[in-house]
């Protein structure tokens, strides 16, 4: 018998009977767009991300954001926007410095700031993580309270990968002193819209 | 003295060092109350996620077998390891098929309880740790002393040493910032050359044959991201039946274990990026046995937050090395003795049954009762420590009779007065070391009832 049998064969031996798995529709919450926006942009700014609100101002994208990067991360800023992008080529990460890294997430989450982005959306997974910072474009439409909403509006194997990132990489593992950048990007900016 | 005491008192023979330890992870308890607190459902999510964990142990086979078939359609390599010994072989076979010299590796407890790095080390294999606090215990040669926070038992100047002398920081540094950036270099280096990635499982995903991984740091993302082949090793325990159970159970995870809302990170991986391997490793290693342990089983539900250490009067006050064991804590002191009875029965001593553990658990663990189950195992199997072995029959003798328990509580109460400090922290009574005895009531509560009874 091989060890796959082997293994199944012991649990099914000693399995309990079976319990019913819990009802979900108890954790239900209140949709209120302020209240959802403010939550979202106090957790965002508690993981030590910089929000900037531009909920209801008309803004041109393609003039903004370079702007914007151009002010906050430097002229010279290299960004990697695979959003626009219609280049298709595999970048190398090791011998490319990227300073910042550009998406739209699908769904933000109010209560932890979470936000979700997919394989489309990196179109290279080592993006969001080996680029200096992050930049992320929220549509306030797409905050959903908690994580229950989030995992019933997203389908996590839509694509090979997906991830929820809320905020830049951290770490408090000396003497439990937080420090901002570990392994993954040093900053993380939402600029909410 | 049982293994646990000798190196306990080790511990606290540095009171200070002792009452900062003590300090961090109460500091770090209550972040998780605060957090806790913020939720009115709290305690329903508690209860549900305790439903669905039992869900899943009650129809683990099938759910294995779901899950199996759905990472297949995903194109990831599944594999199935009975023990430590045939978990290491399969890593180590996908690492040379690849001819995998160095590899990245991301926190797994799995992996440590198999002892891999030094299986690989042996090989000849580069194995670097990517979370800062694993790699400070790695270039320490040390294991891990808590399940989340690896090396909280470390003082910054030491790892500032320690980067020092293996990473070449500047001498005497020890800003932990400075720190944490030497070590972002040098990790970057390592993710760049890795040949492979390990790393271990937090949820995996029987509807959808996809696991899941929550970092702060982004080291497994980066290890995953960058190296050509990725191998994620789980217990066999770490399903959960669909997608939507994760919002019960992410919400629950990282405040539980820190106080944050989440973990920065919450990976989902379902499919290898184009060009590249994906592997996962089933792993038992006794679990299937514990199944059957109907006392026990429920210690299964764990989902490693650390919160039971971080709240136990013991663990904090004796470190997890005390525990010689690679799970310490409460959670480590039901889980071990399973392992292997002999070597791990001073462990479900190590502990006041205060119930603390329990009342901290997100997946709602009988952690205290189980500790107290073991010991009635550990005396039936007559592995009980000898220190153990005396006091409890003389107890048992003044119990068992109601006026020998009368007289014996009077005369605890006039001994305690008149006796000198000599006899009460003398070194036959473990309890009197460091500790001051509580003054003792003029009467016992039978004597004082009797008296007030009619009032
Ligand atoms: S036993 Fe409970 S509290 Fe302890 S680590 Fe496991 S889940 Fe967390």
């Amino acid at each position: 018998m091989s060890s796959r049998e082997h293994i199944l064969s012991r649990i099914k031996k000693h399995k309990p009977q079976l319990i019913e798995l819990p009802d979900l529709s108890v954790f239900a919450h209140e949709i209120n767009t302020e209240k959802l926006v403010n939550d979202f942009i106090n957790t965002s700014t508690t993981n030590a991300s910089t929000v900037v609100n531009m909920i209801g101002q008309s803004i041109n994208f393609d003039t903004y954001i370079p702007l914007f990067i151009a002010e906050n991360f430097g002229d010279n800023a290299i960004t990697y926007t695979p959003l626009n992008s219609s280049n298709k080529e595999i970048l190398d990460f090791k011998s490319n410095h990227i300073d910042v890294f550009v998406t739209q997430p699908q769904i933000a989450v109010a209560e932890n700031g979470c936000m979700w982005i997919h394989d489309k959306q990196m179109q290279q997974r080592i993006a969001a993580f080996a680029s200096e910072h992050t930049l992320f474009i929220v549509d306030h439409k797409t905050i959903v309270p908690t994580m229950h909403q989030a995992y019933k509006a997203l389908q996590i194997n839509a694509h090979g990968y997906g991830v929820f990132i809320a905020g830049p990489s951290k770490t408090a593992d000396i003497e439990q002193s937080l420090v901002i950048g570990a392994q993954g990007a040093v900053s993380n900016t939402v600029i909410l819209v | 003295m049982s293994i646990h005491a000798k190196k306990a008192s080790d511990f606290i023979s540095n009171e200070e060092r002792t009452n900062w330890h003590d300090g961090a992870l109460w500091h770090v308890r209550n972040k998780r109350d605060i957090s806790a607190s913020k939720i009115p459902e709290w305690e329903l999510l508690r209860s549900t996620a305790s439903q669905i964990k039992e869900n899943v142990l009650s129809n683990l086979d099938n759910y294995l077998i779901q899950f199996e078939e759905e990472a297949k359609k995903n194109g990831v390599h599944v594999h199935w390891a009975a023990n430590d010994d045939e978990h290491n072989s399969i890593v180590s076979a996908i690492l040379n098929k690849h001819n995998a010299k160095k590899v990245v590796k991301s926190k797994s407890m799995l992996t440590e309880e198999c002892g891999l790095n030094h299986f690989l080390e042996d090989q000849g294999i580069e194995i670097i740790d990517t979370d800062l606090g694993e790699r400070i215990i790695q270039l320490r040669d040390e294991p891990p002393s808590h399940i989340v926070l690896p090396a909280i038992h470390i003082k910054k100047e030491e790892v500032g040493e320690l980067f020092h002398a293996k990473l070449g920081t500047e001498k005497g540094n020890a800003d932990p910032t400075y720190l944490t950036r030497a070590a972002r270099t040098h990790l970057n280096h390592k993710f760049f050359e890795a040949d492979a990635a390990i790393t271990g499982v937090n949820f995996a995903i029987a509807e959808t044959g996809g696991i899941v991984i929550c970092t702060n740091e982004g080291n497994a993302d980066m290890g995953c991201h960058s190296a050509p082949v990725h191998i994620h090793c789980m217990g066999l325990e770490k399903l959960l039946p669909k997608a939507e159970h994760l919002g019960v159970f992410i919400r629950l995870l990282a405040r539980s274990a820190t106080g944050q809302p989440s973990t920065i990170y919450t990976s989902h991986y379902h499919k290898p990026e184009s060009g590249k391997e994906m592997h996962i490793v089933i792993v038992d290693n006794g679990r299937s046995e514990q199944l059957g342990k109907e006392d026990f089983r429920n210690s299964l539900k764990c989902i490693r937050c650390g919160a039971c250490m971080n709240t136990c009067p013991i663990y904090r006050r004796s470190g997890g090395h005390s525990y010689h064991a690679t799970i310490p804590g409460p959670i480590g002191a039901i889980l071990q003795p399973n392992r292997n009875l002999q070597e791990y029965s001073d462990l479900p001593f190590a502990s006041t049954l205060c119930g603390s553990c329990s009342d901290v658990c997100p997946v709602k663990i009988n952690i205290h009762e189980q500790l107290y189950k073991w010991r009635q195992e550990i005396y039936k199997h007559n592995e009980l420590p000898k220190s153990k072995i005396i006091p409890l029959k003389v107890t048992t003798n003044i119990l068992a009779s109601s006026t020998m328990y009368n007289i014996m509580g009077k005369l605890a109460r006039t001994s305690l007065k008149l006796l000198p400090d000599f006899l009460l922290y003398n070194k036959l009574n473990t309890w009197g070391k460091n500790r001051e005895l509580p003054a003792p009531p003029k009467e016992s509560f039978k004597e004082w009832y009797k008296k007030n009874k009619h009032e």
